[in-house]
């Protein structure tokens, strides 16, 4: 039978109100996020030997431990009065984790109960448990798959993640997953729903909210008030079916000189134009499942921005922003490492982006109570975001529902 | 040497009698025969496995300090998750047998949250279940009995929504000309409305997750129960095997939910879709026909569960198609509908 | 992917063996519950507060202390926020002037409407007021429970009569000097109340300042190993409460076993040498605290978890002592002011604070009170539940009735 084109309604106004919700209802029920994913939970410079981190992900407290170069990931919540445990987790003997109240003890890679310091003879022991996630370390972040305790097989990291470009590719610029990258970056909370921090990232239009930035001025960039979409080609698709599944624009014009996107530099009615400048070669947004932004050629040639928002509760996400070079000396890994301390980061994550976390934050009242995905009145640029959500609906591995301790309400 | 035996008794009066061997305590027994006594933490703190020993001698495994006032070991309880005993024994439960079922019908209050007309003769109607109490429970393809206000008068109705849906529970009605619930919901039913239902109730339901490809087969209100389960597979992420669902109805006035349907075949990419029409009308472009027909070849395997739900005659022929291209009866799950004055 | 369809939904563990106690968010009612510290209120002072939701304003004139709800009939504006007094015996709302009496709280005039119909026709509610051991208490219950029990039943009792081995103070007793304090927690009052006599939770104290002052030989936890570990106290017309037998009685039984060393995780308690002599602690209806012989042998202390909404609790934190003297008393005063207060209250009860707050995410929707998973600890905390369920005089339901938004549609 006939399955619809995912990027279809590319140039013309989606469909507004209720109804056209009802095309990617799974995406509008997927408030406090999407699980059985790979999320970023904390760096790993964030995280030495013998220390415990913690963090929430989509509703769900994670207590973290390195332990003899292992990781460990667990329910930051003791199955016996629900307290976090990170409040004050004791390690009294490798491998095990006390919770500070009355002192129940888990193994740190199974989360069943080991002992009760004053009860070690107890029933309970060996019949409770907490759960356990399982957890990665690699490309300078240590990652965690959260879902169903009893999803089977867990996917690779890379499934959640951008694919490689080929190198072949004329604007060809690195991926976080790339051997020889140098991934350097920083997290911070957002107080939005991830889905606003999501479609703020690769949104054709926002690019306005950027256009006063200090790095536009410092570099000249051709930062455009917004792209139009002018062919059936704007979006690519990928939905491969191990692959990583995302959205992209196509910005660049093709190999042949086709053009898929119009750049627009001014607007002749309000007698208002862009800073212009030198235009930027290659730059291509796209998103990724569960909600992984990569930007080729940002700031410049050869350099990708990659954003991460992974959703905290249902109204706040942390925002995840990463610089990625190809640097396979270590005299490559230094220099960059030098001009991202010195300037980038600074120049880029807040001169630029700063504009970002403002902008997903207003949006979070009139989605809050689901009001705005049928009252937004969504315009051609669009035509991405509804493609994206469409893309999320058929391709999450599953959808979160609110933590138990908000006592069992329906979703929707 | 035989094992005490130990009849464990309800307060409705039936009893069922397991047998108890000596490492075991009587909650582990009980467990073990597939009687699903009330427990909890299984480790004598928490009282929810109390009983009453009215004979026998019966023993309770830990020394530990236990969860039962004095009082209550004056009167002869014991948790069961801690007892063993000496000889053949009686235990009283104080809820009854009939309680233990996870899907044993309740009665619930309910609300109106919504009501809407779907067309001439179909009714949209939304509840919100009074679950202060007690939670509601079914599966996907039951139904509830839903009271007309003021009369003594029942009428059952299968459920669109899904579970995790609950407190809120949908229904699609047929309105009858001189039907009790129908005059009911035409005159008087608002928002905030207040009734009585009563359910779970049916066999008509899905109980596991299929093995094969899953025929779906609805006409007109019989959309309901099948829809609970299309959303239910959905909501387990069921992709392993095609989905075909049909829907028919006679004319094209008498069509609902086609946006609803399109919708899930945008992100149910094993769903197949087939809305039928028994008679032609210009507007239509769609298949004409029956919802039994055009079930293609390699929806119908030796795996495959069939569902279906709509007038009788239509389930009656759906079920001998079925039958004849070789669909195990075992596996051919029907409900017919039938409007309530028919009802002898 | 799981055998059946199942959901998120639990099964039922069937009818709760203290179902009340699970339904008692706002608190229980037909109850003494302390409101404020008798100098907290000065001849011809009003103040405020809230028990178990309801809204109370207290005033001192003539010495005597009446509680009326803070809450004009009017248009329900709290009369607290500005209360005038023009005549003696009389509170006069800010708003519009109704004015009630103290004493019966029937509406007596109108400032603006001295021959209104409604005078003589409307009242608000009074509570019955008493003061004891330097704390005004309140009577929380239905208006037509008639006369209220004696506070001494809303209080523990004195368990060990004069004489007898680890004798202490009663807050009650002549010549037995209060002193203490009260705060804010942000807990339901039963989180607050199952955290007080809890044997497993003494670990949040093994850090504590206290400890290692008083060479105190803090157990990891005590773990009941008879069947008597506990007593519960369920006579009519008296204190009703449960206690945990941390001291062995005459016949030298030991009912609960001091853990201080851990052998599979290789931990041990603190280590301290000083063992508190007669030191036991029990809870009693309505939420009242007795910790015996504490923090020094002879002195009892107290703590008061009172409801005053269903998510918020005042903890109250008190130490008794018996002052045959005008010198005792003095002693024990400079002692408390300079030592007591900080050492106890703050280094030592500050964890407390923090771990009940850290349970009420658990328990806010009620979910906790199915999820919770217990061990052989906490076997005398449900016997606290049971009593709660079966001899509290009553459970104090929610301030308002639910209502629903109102919408338009038929078909």
């Amino acid at each position: 039978m006939s399955t619809p084109d995912p990027t279809q309604s590319k140039v013309t106004p989606p469909a507004q109100g209720a109804n056209a919700t009802k095309s990617y209802q799974p995406y509008v029920d997927a408030k406090w996020g999407l699980k059985n994913h790979w999320y970023p939970a904390l760096f790993s410079h964030e995280l030495e030997e013998g220390a415990f981190g913690s963090t929430k992900i989509c509703g769900e407290p994670i207590l973290l431990r390195r332990e003899n170069d292992q990781l460990y990931a667990l329910e930051d919540r003791c199955c016996h009065r629900g307290v976090p445990l990170s409040k004050k987790p004791y390690c009294f003997k490798e491998g095990m984790v006390t919770c500070w109240y009355h002192g129940y003890t888990y193994g740190l890679n199974d989360g069943e109960l080991k002992t009760i310091l004053a009860a070690p003879d107890d029933p309970l022991i060996g019949n409770a448990s907490i759960k356990t996630y399982p957890i990665v370390e690699k490309y300078s972040i240590i990652w965690v798959f959260v879902g169903d305790a009893d999803y089977a097989p867990i996917p690779p990291l890379e499934s959640d993640l951008p694919p490689q470009e080929s190198k072949d590719y004329a604007y060809y610029s690195p991926n976080l997953t790339d051997d020889d990258a140098i991934v350097l970056g920083i997290r911070r909370k957002g107080e939005s729903n991830w889905r606003l921090a999501v479609e703020n990232g690769f949104d054709p239009g926002h690019v306005l909210i950027h256009w006063k930035s200090p790095l536009v001025y410092a570099h000249d960039l051709a930062v455009p008030l917004g792209f139009k979409p002018t062919s059936d080609e704007a979006v690519k698709a990928f939905e491969d079916a191990d692959g990583p599944k995302g959205m992209m624009n196509m910005y660049p014009p093709d190999a042949d000189g086709h053009s898929n996107y119009e750049p627009i530099f001014e607007n002749t009615m309000l007698d208002v134009r862009a800073s212009g400048g030198t235009p930027a070669l290659g730059i291509r947004t796209s998103m990724w499942l569960p909600g992984v932004l990569k930007v080729e050629n940002f700031p410049f040639p050869g350099i990708t921005a990659h954003e991460m928002y992974v959703p905290i509760d249902d109204k706040s996400y942390e925002y995840w922003e990463l610089l990625v070079k190809t640097a396979p000396t270590e005299a490559e890994r230094e220099e960059f490492t030098d001009r991202y301390e010195n300037y980038l980061r600074d120049a880029v994550f807040h001169d630029f982006n700063d504009d970002d976390l403002w902008a997903r934050d207003s949006m979070q009242p009139f989605y809050e109570n689901d009001v705005g995905f049928a009252e937004e009145k969504l315009c051609a640029m669009d035509a991405v975001i509804v493609a994206w959500r469409k893309l999320v609906a058929r391709h999450a591995r599953g959808i979160q529902t609110p933590p138990m301790e908000l006592g069992l309400k329906r979703r929707r | 040497m035989t094992n005490p035996q130990v009849l464990i008794q309800f307060a409705d009066d039936t009893t069922h009698r397991i047998e108890v061997a000596p490492d075991q305590t009587v909650l582990q027994a009980a467990l073990d025969a597939g009687l699903q006594l009330f427990h909890q933490c299984k480790t004598g703190s928490c009282g929810s496995c109390v009983g009453t020993v009215e004979d026998g001698v019966v023993r309770m495994r830990s020394d530990t300090s236990i969860a039962l006032l004095p009082r209550e070991i004056e009167q002869r309880k014991v948790l069961t998750c801690l007892a063993q005993p000496e000889n053949n024994a009686r235990i009283r439960m104080d809820y009854g047998f009939n309680e233990l079922h996870r899907y044993r019908p309740q009665r619930f209050r309910a609300w109106v949250e919504d009501i809407h007309r779907l067309n001439d003769s179909v009714v949209e109607l939304t509840l919100e279940v009074d679950e202060a109490e007690r939670e509601a429970q079914f599966l996907p393809g039951m139904y509830y009995l839903l009271r007309v206000p003021n009369t003594d008068i029942w009428r059952p109705y299968s459920m669109c929504s899904i579970v995790e849906q609950l407190p809120s529970m949908r229904f699609l009605i047929r309105l009858l000309d001189d039907g009790a619930m129908s005059t009911y919901l035409k005159n008087e039913c608002s928002i905030d409305a207040e009734l009585e239902i009563d359910g779970p109730h049916g066999a008509f339901k899905l109980q596991q997750p299929p093995q094969g490809p899953v025929v779906l087969i609805a006409g007109g209100t019989g959309l309901a129960p099948v829809l609970s389960i299309l959303d239910t597979l959905a909501e387990m992420r069921w992709r392993a095997h095609p989905i075909h669902l049909h829907f028919g109805v006679n004319r094209l006035t008498e069509l609902f939910y086609l946006d609803e349907l399109a919708a899930r075949l945008e992100w149910l990419p094993n769903l197949n879709l087939r809305v039928t029409l028994v008679e032609p009308h210009s507007d239509w472009q769609g298949a004409l026909g029956y919802a039994t027909d055009g079930v293609p070849d390699e929806a119908l395997g030796p795996n495959t569960e069939a569902f279906l739900c709509g007038p009788p005659p239509m389930v009656d022929a759906a079920v001998t198609s079925l039958e004849a291209r070789g669909i195990p009866p075992a596996q051919i799950h029907f409900e017919s509908f039938l409007p309530a004055q028919e009802i002898k | 992917m799981n055998a059946s369809i199942s959901n998120n939904r639990p099964a039922a563990t069937g009818p709760s063996s203290y179902a009340p106690y699970i339904k008692a968010r706002w608190g229980l009612k037909n109850h003494w519950f302390p409101a404020l510290f008798s100098e907290e209120l000065k001849e011809g002072e009003f103040d405020a507060t809230t028990l178990c939701g309801e809204p109370i304003l207290l005033r001192r004139e003539a010495g005597q202390v009446h509680a009326l709800e803070d809450r004009c009939c009017h248009r329900g504006v709290a009369l607290s926020k500005k209360p005038y007094c023009f005549k003696e015996g009389t509170v006069t709302c800010w708003y519009h002037g109704y004015t009630y009496g103290l004493g019966d709280g029937e509406l007596k005039t109108i400032i603006g409407s001295p021959d209104d119909p409604l005078i003589g026709n409307a009242s608000i509610k009074t509570y019955p007021v008493t003061e004891a051991a330097g704390m005004i208490f309140v009577f929380v219950g239905d208006a037509d429970f008639g006369e209220p029990p004696p506070l001494a039943h809303d209080l523990p009792p004195q368990l060990r009569a004069a004489g007898e081995p680890h004798y202490c103070a009663h807050l009650l007793n002549p010549k037995t000097t209060v002193r203490g304090i009260r705060r804010q927690g942000a807990a339901n009052w039963r989180l607050a109340s199952e955290n007080g006599f809890d044997p497993g939770h003494v670990l949040v104290h093994q850090d504590s300042p206290w400890v290692y002052a008083q060479d105190w030989a803090l157990p990891l936890g005590f773990r009941p190993i008879t069947e008597h570990a506990t007593t519960t106290f369920v006579e009519s017309n008296a204190p009703r409460g449960i206690l945990n037998e941390y001291v062995p009685g005459s016949d030298g039984v030991a009912h609960y076993e001091p853990v201080m060393h851990n052998e599979l995780l290789d931990v041990s308690a603190f280590g301290g040498q000083n063992v508190p002599a007669g030191l036991r602690t029990s809870m009693w209806l309505p939420g009242v605290l007795l910790v015996e012989n504490a923090p020094y042998p002879g002195m009892s202390m107290y703590e008061m978890y009172v409801p005053i909404d269903d998510q918020t609790y005042q903890y109250w934190e008190l130490i008794a002592c018996e002052t045959p003297s005008p010198e005792d008393e003095a002693a024990f005063v400079d002692k408390y002011e300079n030592y007591l207060k900080k050492a106890m209250f703050n280094d030592f009860n500050d964890q407390d604070l923090v771990a009940r707050d850290a349970m009420q995410p658990f328990y806010a929707q009620d979910a906790g009170w199915s999820a919770e998973q217990l061990c052989s600890l906490d076997a005398v905390i449900i016997g606290w539940r049971k009593l709660v369920a079966g001899y509290a005089r009553g459970i104090q339901g929610p301030p308002k009735e639910r209502s629903r938004p109102r919408k338009t549609r038929t078909l």
